[in-house]
């Protein structure tokens, strides 16, 4: 294990070499330089925790049941395949944050390390009981829900709180139990609240500075509306997808959440 | 007489009996929604569309899109959140999920990807369309009992709830 390490470290110290080596080839020519100003012109959007899709610069990364799938969109009208990844295991959702990939599978979470765009690389999993699991994450902890009962297959609804500080090691750092979870999402407004879809028993804010204990503090339920998907937006916009439909709320204090607006359904 | 009496009492009692195990063997499960190959590359572009089943949210400038799983995609503008407004529905057979960059949407229509331009929200631009890039799910994202795929009987586009007899397939 160690030394496959050491040839990892050693094939990314040669790695940068090759690409300092290339960034002087194209020091003469200025205009190349340019090039990441446009694409940080390039404006993509962002989906609830529950997304298939995702865009991190000029690629979509896609995933279904079976294969994660990468596109290069240089070519806008054209996205062209470069790898396709056969995981061997339903995946559920994918979360792209600080470089990584968070795939939500039947079987844990799996950690990519998206440096090289074209080609992630899978730098851990964490295992856990076979559920439904969409997964979110900042720098040190990732969050996962896991839905049981028959429609998942586990038994086990709880939030599970995973320190990836090492990713050599992530460590589960904490749990919730949860009766009916479906998506979540990290707050715009506050870093400390995360939200969670916890199904027919609505809409949950929980204060995750208490990592330190093994449970987090719910500091906010809602239970008017049956939640499934959540989008802490700028503005302080918070975008509940429910069954019932598309709630907005003024999240400015994100535990006293004000409605704005809803999009039934019809 | 008698014979035809008998012969007729053994039948009711058949029914009686055939009737009762099917009450018992309905369970809860799911079952495929076929489409055929004529109209699953049918993309549309309508002003709005009544939101159904709501499967996932997207957040891009000042737009608000919603999937309805299976149909397509819903864009409101949202510039006031108080007030979010329909400009066009994207009817794309089997759709589940999208990602937009650059005013283009990308987005899976059951085995093909498929590329439609906003630049214009109110009146979206189908561009391209790229086959046989994603697989088939032959079965509903939920676990528990299905009816068995018959790919003779079309595409699977999606998977409604059902009451099944004596399924067959399990997940």
């Amino acid at each position: 294990m160690k030394k496959l390490r050491l040839i990892f470290a050693g094939a990314f110290v040669l790695g940068a070499l090759a690409s300092c080596e290339k960034e002087e080839v194209t020091t003469n020519e200025e205009e190349v330089q340019v090039m990441p100003t446009t694409k940080d012109q390039a404006s993509s959007g962002y989906g609830g925790s529950l997304s298939q899709f995702t865009i991190v610069d000029n690629y979509l990364y896609t995933i279904d049941y079976r294969t994660l799938n990468i596109f290069l969109l240089d070519d806008a009208e054209n996205p062209a395949m470069t790898e396709s990844i056969d995981m061997g295991v339903g995946m559920e959702t994918v979360f792209a944050e600080n470089g990584r990939l968070f795939i939500g599978a039947n079987d844990g979470v799996h950690i990519f390390d998206i440096s090289d765009p074209r080609s992630p690389q899978e730098v851990c999993e964490f295992e856990h009981v076979t559920s439904c699991d969409p997964v979110v994450a900042n720098d040190n902890y990732a969050f996962a829900t896991l839905r049981g009962g028959t429609e998942c297959g586990g038994s086990l609804s709880q939030l599970d709180i995973i320190d990836i500080s090492d990713l050599d090691n992530p460590q589960l750092a904490g749990e919730q139990f949860l009766m009916n979870p479906y998506g979540l999402g990290l707050s715009n407004v506050d870093p400390n609240i995360l939200y969670v879809c916890d199904g027919y028993t609505g809409l949950k804010a929980f204060d995750i500075s208490t990592t330190n204990s093994w449970n987090v503090d719910m500091v906010m339920e809602k239970g008017d509306i049956d939640a499934l998907d959540v989008i802490s937006d700028a503005d302080n916009n918070l975008i509940v997808l429910t069954r019932g439909g598309i709630y907005q709320y003024d999240a400015t204090n994100p535990v006293e959440l004000v409605e704005k607006s809803v999009i039934p359904v019809q | 007489m008698k014979k035809a009496g008998i012969a007729f009492l053994v039948l009711c009692t058949a029914g009686v009996m055939v009737s009762c195990d099917k009450d018992k063997e309905q369970v809860d499960g799911w079952k495929p929604i076929y489409s055929t190959e004529a109209n699953t590359e049918t993309v549309e572009m309508k002003s709005s569309e009544p939101l159904v089943n709501p499967g996932r949210i997207y957040v891009y400038e000042n737009y608000l899109m919603v999937n309805d799983e299976g149909k397509g995609i819903h864009i409101y503008d949202n510039s006031n959140q108080s007030n979010p407004t329909e400009v066009s529905f994207i009817e794309i057979p089997g759709n589940m999920d999208f990602s937009v960059r650059n005013n283009m949407i990308y987005a899976d229509n059951i085995t093909d990807m498929v590329i439609v331009d906003i630049t214009d929200a109110s009146q979206p631009v189908f561009k391209n369309r790229i086959k046989d890039i994603f697989p088939v799910q032959q079965f509903p994202d939920d676990f528990g009992p299905f009816e068995c795929v018959d790919a003779s009987r079309g595409t699977v586009i999606g998977w409604e709830k059902t009451k099944l007899e004596e399924p067959k397939c399990f997940r």
